[in-house]
């Protein structure tokens, strides 16, 4: 403890040499803390949209440019699905073709794989079918200001937006998962040699919701599909537009000069639609003059180990004048490039931490060798090799402990400056699981510096140490 | 050359010291024999590089003698380990140095007790603190106790490490110049004091210094030229040969 003491009280006196070792630590603990944190902060955001979206696929014109930002610059987190596309239109009458298209490419891939990967060998297993969500975006004067009005088919959007929650207001009393599920009848079936086949005779629902309903009227099988929102004029809003507006539950709207009530508001997901308004598909067709057209589909697969990149592969490569973009691979390929710029960074800052190790070594060096006489003394008046090391040691102890508190810290604030300088938009998320990390790096990189100047002062023998003092 | 005029306290036979230096062997002390008593005030003389330095290294076991014998109480002590020597050390000897540098960031009452921050006193009865403040005080530093070394003079930096040299009831005070950067006053203080103590508390006292005024107050003189022994003479009557 006298001896803790004295280290203490040594690091009190040499305040500003010890502030400039310090520093050194600080900024590299700092460095990793960041990085660390934006890293952790990207990876977790990209984990979540891979775990909501990964088995989804957007379908988008093939020459539209997509992922225009719907207004909240700087805001919008770009992996999710919510891609924006203006300008560019599917016709409805073309899904048809593109789900066949897809159907076709899921069983060639469940075939591929060898059956049913969720539940192989299990003859008649019936699997849930894919949910087709159509968009279309416009551009539009809401209240006198610009914004992009969204038409979707509500049921199916949350069915393929499950994250999807209301801050207030509520959904349609037909909006049910369960609902759409029994609705869309699509089957997968294994045959007696075990691949899978699909049953058209229950073929259900799809995303224009016409062509099929009329046939499934004419087979008298399905019933006709109900108005996806029971208003025309329900308009649900963004979150972040919502609060930017001042809009509340039951308020008014000027879409275009035509006025909608705001039935619920949607809460933020850090995406596109935390800047949207949406409005029932039919209405935005015909608010627009864009009857027959959307925007893009998304689509969600309904199990686990659908090969949707095979289906992602297929549909790019059969149907003209679309693109389809499976989530997991952008989710994927982001998540690659992340890992690569977190190991790029994390060379650089390693090279810093060693360059910073060896200033820290020299300017211990010359502050220990500045000491001599004093370690002499102390030997002389009865100090240990042992006692002296410690003296030493304790003092960089305290001192990385404290560079390491301060590193954590300053880190925290470089992680938002880092986020934005490297356009990475995560969501920042502060955890004290860095805090150790930086503890023990600010305390090693201290100890590592001085661990050999310390060990060689204190095998110094008195009379070296005194000669200098006595023959001064 | 045994003058000894008490109880045999260090006995030094035949000593030899060279050191090898990149240039060549260099002899400091040849043949040096003495014998040190309790209660006895010894000064070293003799020009730089005379050795005196040195001896008082190998007498405080700081160093160890290329040839010869130290015998300390009938202990040689020469061939003992590092670590005996540092045990052996805190229970026999203090050492005050010309540069007394106490340490900067302690008060004068810290600086004192600064010695049991590395090992426990033993046998003693009382209060340390209050042992420390009364070698203060008996210094003439009772107004400074919680001072810090940059608000003394010299002189006063000196008697602190005077009070840290007697702090640990030391057998043996070996002191290098410790006069060498006092005025007249101070030195005088100094030296009286070692002769206070040794007699008073039954210590040998070993000092080296070019200043013979200092050194005619001691019991002995011991006169050293490159490295070999010249002259021990005894002083009958120290003050009185002032």
């Amino acid at each position: 403890m006298k001896i803790l003491k004295l280290s203490i009280l040594e690091l009190m006196r040499r305040p500003k040499k010890n502030m400039l070792i310090a520093s050194s630590i600080v900024i590299a603990v700092a460095l990793l803390t960041s990085l660390s944190i934006v890293s952790n902060s990207a990876n977790l955001a990209i984990m979540e949209i891979i775990a909501k979206t990964g088995h989804t696929l957007t379908v988008r014109p093939a020459a539209s440019s997509s992922g225009a930002n719907a207004g909240g610059k700087g805001q919008e987190y770009k992996l999710t699905t919510s891609e924006v596309v203006l300008g560019s239109y599917i016709p409805e009458a073309a899904v048809p073709e593109i789900m066949k298209n897809y159907d076709e490419a899921i069983k060639a891939g469940w075939e591929k794989k060898g059956g049913l990967v969720s539940n192989p060998g299990v003859p008649g297993v019936v699997l849930e079918p894919a949910t087709w969500a159509p968009r279309l975006f416009e551009k539009a004067e809401v209240n006198g200001q610009e914004v992009i009005v969204t038409g979707i088919e509500l049921r199916k959007e949350y069915f393929v937006r499950f994250w999807w929650n209301l801050t207030s207001g509520q959904w349609p009393a037909d909006t049910d998962i369960k609902d759409v599920n029994t609705n869309i009848s699509t089957q997968y079936k294994l045959d007696s040699h075990g691949n899978v086949v699909i049953d058209k005779t229950s073929y259900g629902v799809d995303s224009s919701g016409r062509i099929i309903a009329e046939e499934e009227k004419k087979k008298d099988k399905v019933a006709p599909v109900k108005p996806i929102l029971k208003g025309w004029d329900d308009a649900y809003l963004g979150g972040a537009y919502a609060k930017a507006r001042g809009l509340k539950l039951g308020d008014r709207l000027a879409i275009n000069k035509t006025e909608f009530t705001v039935r619920g508001i949607l809460e933020e997901t850090n995406s596109a639609d935390d800047y949207m308004v949406f409005i029932p598909l039919s209405t935005a067709q015909s608010l627009f003059r864009k009857e027959g057209l959307i925007s893009l589909v998304s689509v969600r697969a309904m199990c686990p180990n659908c090969p949707v990149g095979d289906a992602m592969v297929e549909l790019n490569k059969n149907v003209t004048g679309i693109t389809a973009v499976s989530q997991l691979d952008v989710a994927g390929v982001q998540f690659d490039f992340f890992n690569m710029l977190y190991k790029f960074l994390l060379a650089v800052v390693v090279s810093t931490i060693a360059v910073g190790i060896f200033s820290i070594f020299n300017i211990v060096t010359g502050s220990l060798y500045a000491r001599i006489r004093e370690i002499g003394m102390l030997k002389a008046i009865g100090a240990s090799r042992s006692q002296l090391f410690r003296i030493f040691i304790y003092e960089h102890f305290i001192l990385g402990l404290a560079a390491g508190i301060i590193g954590y810290l300053l880190g925290l604030g470089m992680a938002y400056i880092l986020n934005t300088l490297l356009d990475i938009g995560a969501v920042i998320r502060i955890s004290t699981d860095f805090l150790p990390r930086a503890l023990i790096l600010g305390v090693v990189c201290s100890l590592v510096a001085i661990i050999y100047p310390a060990y060689k002062l204190s095998k110094l023998k008195i009379t070296e140490t005194f000669r200098t003092q006595w023959e001064s | 050359m045994d003058n000894s005029n008490g109880t045999a306290f260090l006995e030094l036979k035949n000593v030899n010291k060279t050191f090898n230096l990149s240039y060549g062997e260099v002899t400091a002390l040849e043949h040096v024999s003495l014998t040190i008593n309790k209660r006895e005030l010894v000064a070293l003389v003799g020009p730089s590089g005379s050795g005196k330095t040195t001896l008082l290294n190998i007498i405080g076991s700081l160093d160890r003698p290329s040839k010869g014998e130290v015998i300390l109480e009938g202990t040689r002590i020469d061939t003992l380990s590092e670590e005996e020597l540092v045990h052996f050390r805190r229970e026999k000897f203090s050492f005050i140095f010309q540069d007394a540098k106490p340490l900067r960031m302690l008060n004068v009452l810290e600086n004192t007790l600064l010695p049991f921050n590395f090992f426990k006193p033993k046998n003693r009865n009382g209060n340390i603190r209050n042992e420390g403040i009364e070698i203060i005080k008996s210094l003439g530093l009772g107004h400074r106790l919680y001072h810090m070394p940059s608000q003394l003079s010299g002189g006063e930096i000196q008697r602190v490490a005077i009070a840290r040299a007697l702090i640990t009831h030391p057998a043996m005070i070996l002191a290098d110049e410790p006069t060498a950067n006092l005025d007249r006053d101070n030195r005088l203080f100094v030296i009286e004091t070692f002769r206070k103590l040794s007699k008073e508390k039954d210590i040998a006292i070993v000092l080296s210094t070019h200043d013979l005024e200092i050194a005619n107050r001691a019991d002995r003189i011991v006169h050293l030229k490159d490295g070999v022994f010249l002259k021990d003479e005894a002083i009958a009557c120290p003050p009185c040969k002032v």
